[in-house]
């Protein structure tokens, strides 16, 4: 914590030593300056197998993006090993809060450099079944960030091949890259990575109109794609053609297993032409033991008039971690609706980054963590609104208990051209236990004048006078206290429009608050609710 | 929520609102008069050897060399931070006098001062003539590195209120200065108040002893007015147990076209029981239209209230430098006691301002308050930046934070970057913000009703800022208001 208090403001001496110690979520110091530089080799030799992994899989001819592939991957190496040690370089910290090296400390955990990077493809555990009950989908499986399922095939329809035309297609990057035909329409994912990775470095705030374009970015965000780029092996492709939309929702369920510590990586790129509309589920599940620390990328492109509705649900071990970056692109009215569930997880982090590129374009965000034991859920939302009539809408609600922390930090960027843009951002948090945490940055960086913006945090508990309107009818303190909670939870919930999830989610979250999800996970009874490997 | 966008204004308009911008932003800044007297100034550069020399002027007893010595060597080792919003030029902290006295000596009687002197404030609204003041607010007059003349010092001291330069204090009171100077700002706080350590100059020393009600508002007034010269100010408030006093401060400079840097601290102790309101009107040469020019406003602000039922309270209006860099902090340290901050910053032209505050609320039932109104034109900058905190044993804290941004022209822009930490699960943390333009409604009313644009931003933009100015002493609120309007009557059209 000595970060937040070097250069600014308030530290008398006596208060500084008391911030800097008796901190436990805090990775001091101490710890990433020793791991620095074996954090950095780690991640080198993985890099070199995933390199060599993705190799074995192209032909050689060029033809593909294979060879652009990999000098991304090169480059985005190149960078993250140019870092500067946070410890050594004031510039690193330089950041008011120290953002900058909050990578370091999530990473920076002893164990990192022990842990396993399985890049083999593994067969699917054949006795996971998805517990949502009655959620009717089309189902693709990763496992440890590797698709499952036929090669060259399209997954959604394995009797067809896997081609970017006429039909909805869900399929591997290499294969595409193999015959290089549909390099046009998965272009701009290869230009926008590229340019990403040739910006310099950047700063908390815009200097010149160079940076308005690129809409202030935010170094943190940057660092964990890079990570994501130089160590995912595979990509998957979700392409959805003009106009087309399917008869149910698509939903992706990435498993998270090892014997021992691991580390995956996965990436996912959805496009989505005109018109296309899609609900898409991703599902980051693990075995209850696992110790897995699982990044993830998804990249997000909507053209014109294209509206997704995306499902991130997380519910993974205590002992896991998993770091998910979303990056949206906005064309002229897309509609984007977001929702972040994170039920359960060691260490949670979303990072979203939203680009509102292009007139009308609207996206809605909306979170909810429930955070119990030592687990901590760090939310980082960047809206950048670049074009004029744009709407965001941020909601993010965390309920903390024991010893959990919340971060939440949201960024809404109006640049010079986007008037009558349309701001919203809120992050509420219910604390239920005297050592929970709740922080909170909502940032507006407004160059604009015809705007209308607001941002509201509230840290809190829960309403008093309505506890006791309810005991006075005879409910009990505990039953009126979880209703209260599973009412401040509904709103984030109640807009899901894939009906069986949302009844399940509900259903999670009621579980979850009368304390029966962790025990439902530890008993050994085979009830048909029991989460089964 | 419903919204509602305004049409774009017409062409007409738009002209309009041009010539009544550049009307405005060619309004002469009213105090950048220069006065002819002659200076006391040290050479240029920063090094041990200056910081031995501003002692020695100053006939400093040792322990204050000590600490001066001691500041210099945490700043060599600091870097300047830069990570507020802010594009300015880099400063050369070997090309500044650290040291510029008016020649003249400082007098007890009115009769010695240079009468140029005198004028000099007259001009700025400030009569240094006892006898002449009519509502009773003591004066300690600041021009350049020294302090010129307090007023009322010997019917304070009656009291037994000490209200003096901060020199005389470290000469008369070496016991109150050794207690409490840097208990709250220390010296390797920051980058700025560590180079304020070392070659502050004057300033003033405020003692309320226990139970004491100050009978008036106590006053300093600073005034650059050497060329190239820095300011670099101290100032200490101690109300003990049980004590009362209202402080405001006010400042400008004359027009130059090179940049010159302020940098001071203000620390502040409130004792059991006692009460503290500080009022600043910051008016620094803001530089031209061009940004060429103007005051760096560096400055560190911060008070504790250490016993129980202890208050304070912050308020400013910002109209003035080229960067205004300040966090008026509270620690609220003590049970029940509550902090305060009222804020308004005004920027116009190529002025950058990022301002803010920190509370960190330590003790039980703490309350803090936290009202910014920020309002941006031209090609300015504003940024809001606070911290609220609330540490493990703050139970029954709770905190009410609103900053609002109003944007004038495309230019500008307005920022807001808070950070709510919270680790209590008892404690309330409420946070609002909102960004907006004036609202063409609001306007389209007040001119129905027959007012012209320009009195009714000036109007509007009055009301938005009451809530702060409210706050201010009548003599204040007077000049804000003022000051206001000029900053930006007809910045919209």
């Amino acid at each position: 914590m000595i970060l937040e208090t070097k250069d600014f403001g308030i530290r008398s001496q006596n208060f500084a030593h008391r911030v800097c110690s008796g901190r436990k979520t805090d990775a001091g110091l101490l710890p990433i300056r020793i791991e620095m530089q074996t954090l950095k080799e780690t991640i080198r030799s993985w890099a070199q197998e995933t390199a060599r992994h993705r190799k074995s899989k192209q032909d050689g001819t060029g033809q593909g993006f294979g060879e652009t592939m990999n000098e991304i991957a090169d480059q985005a190496l190149n960078r993250f090993l140019q870092l500067p040690d946070p410890m050594f370089d004031p510039d690193a910290r330089s950041g008011m809060f120290g953002e900058k090296v909050s990578l370091w400390k999530e990473l920076g955990s002893p164990d990192f450099t022990q842990r396993d990077f399985p890049l083999t493809q593994a067969p699917f555990p054949e006795s996971f079944r998805c517990d949502i009950k009655g959620l009717n989908v089309y189902q693709i499986l990763l496992y440890n960030g590797r698709v499952c399922g036929p090669e060259g095939k399209n997954l959604l329809d394995p009797a067809s091949e896997a081609v970017l035309s006429e039909h909805p297609c869900v399929c591997r990057l290499d294969e595409l890259a193999a015959t290089g035909t549909h390099k046009e329409k998965l272009q701009p994912f290869l230009d926008e990575a590229r340019q990403a990775l040739c910006r310099k470095e950047t700063t908390t705030h815009v200097k010149d109109t160079a940076d308005f374009a690129q809409g202030g970015r935010d170094a943190a965000m940057e660092q964990s794609k890079w990570l994501n780029r130089c160590l995912s092996a595979e990509t998957l492709v979700i392409y959805m053609p003009k106009e087309a939309r399917l008869d149910k929702p698509l939903q992706i369920v990435s498993l998270c297993h090892g014997e021992k510590p691991s580390f995956v990586a996965s990436q996912i790129w959805v496009l989505m032409e005109e018109g296309a509309s899609l609900s898409l589920v991703e599902c980051t599940d693990s075995h209850p033991k696992a110790e897995v620390m699982a990044h993830s990328l998804t990249e997000i492109r909507l053209e014109k008039e294209a509206s997704l509705e995306y499902i991130q649900l997380q519910n993974v071990g205590d002992s896991c971690k998993v770091f998910h970056d979303l990056s949206v692109q906005q064309a002229r009215s897309s509609r984007l609706a977001s929702y972040n569930l994170t039920l359960n997880g060691g260490l949670t982090r979303n990072n979203l980054e939203v680009n509102l590129n292009q007139e009308e374009a609207r996206a809605e965000l909306l979170g909810l963590y429930l955070q119990d034991h030592e687990q901590m859920a760090k939310t980082q939302v960047k809206v950048n609104h670049k074009a004029p009539k744009t709407y965001s809408r941020e909601l993010f609600k965390g309920v903390i208990d024991d010893s959990a922390s919340a971060y939440f930090k949201g960024h809404v960027f109006v640049s010079p051209v986007a008037d009558q843009t349309e701001a919203y951002q809120s992050n509420r948090n219910l604390l239920i236990s005297p050592k929970a945490q709740a922080h909170a940055k909502p940032y507006l960086e407004i160059y604009a004048d015809d705007v209308q913006c607001n941002h509201g945090v509230t840290v809190g508990q829960l309403d008093e006078d309505a506890l006791f309107y309810m005991r006075c009818r005879g409910i009990p303190a505990d039953t009126a206290r979880r209703l209260l909670m599973r009412a401040y939870a509904d709103e984030i919930l109640k807009p899901i429009s894939v009906d069986s999830l949302r009844e399940w989610m509900t259903f999670l979250v009621k579980k979850r608050f009368s304390g029966q999800l962790q025990a439902c996970e530890q008993c050994v009874l085979a009830c048909p609710e029991k989460k089964t490997f | 929520m419903e919204k509602k966008f305004s049409e774009k204004p017409s062409e007409k308009k738009l002209e309009e609102q041009d010539r009544i911008l550049e009307e405005i932003t060619q309004n002469d800044y009213e105090w950048g008069f220069e006065t002819k007297i002659a200076i006391d100034a040290l050479e240029k550069g920063l090094n041990e050897h200056v910081i031995r020399q501003i002692s020695k002027l100053k006939g400093e007893p040792e322990y204050m060399l000590r600490f001066r010595l001691d500041a210099y060597n945490r700043w060599k080792a600091m870097k300047e931070p830069h990570w507020a919003h802010f594009d300015y030029a880099p400063i050369d902290y070997q090309d500044i006098i650290y040291y510029a006295a008016p020649k003249s000596e400082r007098e007890k009687a009115l009769d010695n001062i240079d009468p140029e002197l005198l004028e000099t404030f007259k001009k700025l609204g400030i009569e240094l003539d006892e006898s002449k003041e009519l509502p009773k607010v003591a004066v300690d007059a600041i021009m350049d590195s020294v302090s010129v003349k307090t007023m009322y010092s010997e019917e304070l001291s009656k009291q037994g209120i000490i209200f003096c330069s901060i020199s005389e204090a470290i000469k008369n009171h070496p016991d109150l200065i050794k207690k409490y100077l840097g208990s709250v700002v220390p010296s390797g706080d920051n980058f700025f108040s560590a180079l304020n350590s070392a070659v502050f100059s004057d300033g003033s020393f405020v003692y309320i002893p226990k139970g004491v009600r100050c009978p008036m508002e106590l006053s300093s007034y600073f005034r650059i007015n050497a060329k190239e010269s820095g300011q670099f100010e101290r100032t200490l408030i101690i109300a003990d147990e049980g004590a009362y006093v209202s402080y405001m401060e006010g400042c400008t400079a004359p027009m130059r076209d090179k940049n010159q840097l302020h940098a001071a601290v203000v620390e502040i102790v409130v004792l059991k029981d006692a009460e503290v309101k500080y009022s600043t009107v910051q008016n620094w040469y803001p530089g031209d239209k061009d940004g060429k020019g103007g005051i760096y406003n560096f400055v560190t602000k911060r008070g504790i209230c250490k016993g129980s039922r202890a208050k304070l309270s912050w308020t400013q209006v910002e109209t003035g430098s080229a960067i205004t860099w300040k966090y008026p902090s509270i620690i609220l340290k003590g049970d029940n006691t509550t902090g305060e901050f009222y804020s308004v910053a005004v920027t116009n032209n190529r002025q950058q301002a990022d301002t803010g505050t920190k509370v960190i609320h330590i003790g039980k039932d703490t309350k803090s308050t936290i009202v910014s109104k920020g309002v941006s034109a031209g090609a300015s900058q504003n940024s809001y930046r606070g911290l609220v905190k609330v540490m493990p044993n703050a139970s029954g804290a709770h905190n009410f934070s609103r900053c609002d941004s109003l944007l004038m022209g495309n230019r500008c822009g307005a920022h807001t970057w808070p950070d709510i930490q919270c680790q209590n699960d008892n404690a309330i943390i409420e946070h609002e913000a909102t960004t907006s333009k004036i609202s063409e409604e609001k306007l389209f009313y007040c001119q129905q009703r027959g007012l012209s644009a320009e009195s009714a931003v000036s109007l509007i933009v009055n009301g938005y800022a009451k809530d702060v100015l409210n706050q201010l002493p009548m003599e204040f609120a007077a000049e804000a208001q003022k000051l206001l309007s000029i900053s930006l009557e007809g910045s919209v059209g």
